[in-house]
């Protein structure tokens, strides 16, 4: 899910919460709450991105044609 | 003999012939400026070219403040004579850098077609991505455009993944490269590519204005964010693009998430579930002891009654088969039973008692400290007490 799927699904459970639902149903759904938190904190602190350059000998053969910069 | 004249009437007669020359009139000079200085608005300075030169005046010399001695220009005027000072002038009523005038003409004849063609539609631009994972880059590998770019990216998304195209992002065949760029990129999963350029001359950015790319641009399957020179430079792929960015920082900027605010925004999120299924929880606590004041109150009394109702009834009547009511006396009675051993009264009767603290029932003795008032409920009546310290 995407973080924007995430933060509906959370606010959506804070809504059925709020209504009458059995205390099977509620806590079914707060544990899924607490699941798509967790899951969206770690994501948070994920590893670091890449950073890459398509091809340096392409990088090489553009720096040897030109003198911009 | 010849009439004596004043020098009025030479001067005047001088001034009226180049008056007269249509030929000298609105006419465009090219050449290089020299002298140039301005006085009270009005600009002074030579054109002059290998061999000869001719001495300007242009009125209006704020419009004038990029001008410099050694510019090659096109100057367009008319020639006078100014008679009062016995000088020949040009007067300049457009000046311009040479070159330039002709590729802006180009540039919005260009803009105009491709406009006409439909390039430009708001309605054939794509929306940026929910969630951007990659961000393809094509410009210089070297400079401050994709150090900006990737040190506001990561910044800001330090799981952000960018993948750079070197391209030339000037001179002779630099929209080529940019070409094959975004049809790099194309054949790839990253979600959004970003074309991008630090500020430069007019001619810098020229390869940005060129039709093919333009034409490319706006075939592309990729959302694309064009981040060209500076905010007041815009270029042909500026109006193609998906969205322009005025500068490449802030590129990053739009096709980036905070994650920090992202972070904080998840916080809220999971502080409102807490506080909510606390509630709802509490909800279900109000509800079960509701019942057990029922349980409480709906004792023994009240079963024996029904009880001996019921065979009373049975009794009178006559009418009920003996097992029959039997049958239902044993299982208000097994029923009498079950509810006296969870009678709470029952089980305080043997010697345990509850505490309230503040109306509430003490569960634990965390919950008390030295020195409170409590009082001890018992099963026929209420005793209050101070505690004097706490074990645990």
């Amino acid at each position: 899910m995407t973080f924007e799927e995430n933060e509906k699904r959370l606010e959506e459970i804070v809504k059925l919460l709020q209504n009458d639902v059995s205390l099977d149903e509620g806590t079914k759904l707060f544990e899924e709450g607490v699941k798509i938190i967790k899951n969206s904190l770690s994501d948070l602190s994920k590893a670091k991105g890449k950073i890459e350059t398509v091809s340096k000998e392409l990088d090489e053969f553009i720096k040897d044609t030109e003198g911009e910069e | 003999m010849l009439r004596t004249l004043s020098v009025t009437e030479v001067s005047n007669y001088v001034a009226g012939v180049f008056d007269a020359e249509e030929m000298l009139h609105d006419i465009p000079v090219r050449g290089e400026i020299s002298g140039f200085q301005i006085k009270n608005n009005i600009a002074y300075f030579s054109l002059k070219d290998s061999a000869c030169i001719i001495n300007c005046v242009a009125f209006g010399a704020d419009r004038l403040i990029d001008i410099k001695n050694g510019d090659d220009v096109l100057a367009i005027g008319s020639v006078r004579y100014y008679a009062k000072g016995g000088r020949l002038n040009f007067n300049v009523i457009k000046l311009q850098l040479y070159g330039e005038g002709e590729i802006y003409k180009q540039f919005l004849i260009l803009k105009e077609k491709l406009e006409k063609e439909g390039l430009f539609d708001i309605s054939h631009k794509k929306e940026l991505p929910k969630s951007i994972k990659k961000i393809g880059v094509i410009s210089s590998s070297t400079g401050a455009v994709i150090h900006d770019i990737i040190d506001v990216s990561t910044r800001r998304d330090p799981s952000i993944n960018i993948l750079l195209y070197p391209a030339k992002v000037q001179g002779v065949g630099a929209e080529n490269t940019i070409i094959s760029g975004l049809e790099y990129f194309e054949a790839t999963d990253v979600d959004v590519v970003i074309i991008a350029r630090g500020g430069g001359s007019y001619e810098d950015l020229q390869c940005f204005n060129a039709e093919n790319l333009a034409r490319k641009v706006y075939e592309c399957n990729k959302v694309i964010v064009s981040a060209v020179g500076h905010e007041t430079d815009f270029t042909i792929i500026d109006f193609v693009v998906d969205l322009r960015a005025p500068t490449p920082s802030a590129a990053a900027e739009l096709v980036t998430k905070d994650f920090v605010v992202s972070k904080q925004r998840i916080l809220m999120l999971k502080s409102n579930l807490m506080d909510t299924f606390s509630s709802y929880i509490n909800g279900y606590f109000v509800k079960l002891k509701d019942l057990e004041e029922d349980l409480r109150y709906s004792s023994l009394d009240n079963i024996q009654k029904y009880k001996s109702s019921i065979l009373s009834m049975a009794n009178t009547l006559g009418m009920l088969k003996y097992n029959a009511y039997n049958e239902r006396v044993k299982k208000i009675d097994s029923l009498t039973k079950l509810l006296d051993s969870l009678n709470p009264l029952k089980i305080m009767m043997k010697g345990y008692s509850k505490i309230y603290k503040d109306g509430q029932n003490v569960k634990t003795v965390k919950e008390l400290n030295a020195g409170e008032n409590i009082e001890v409920g018992f099963f026929d009546g209420v005793a209050k007490a101070t505690i004097t310290d706490i074990e645990v």
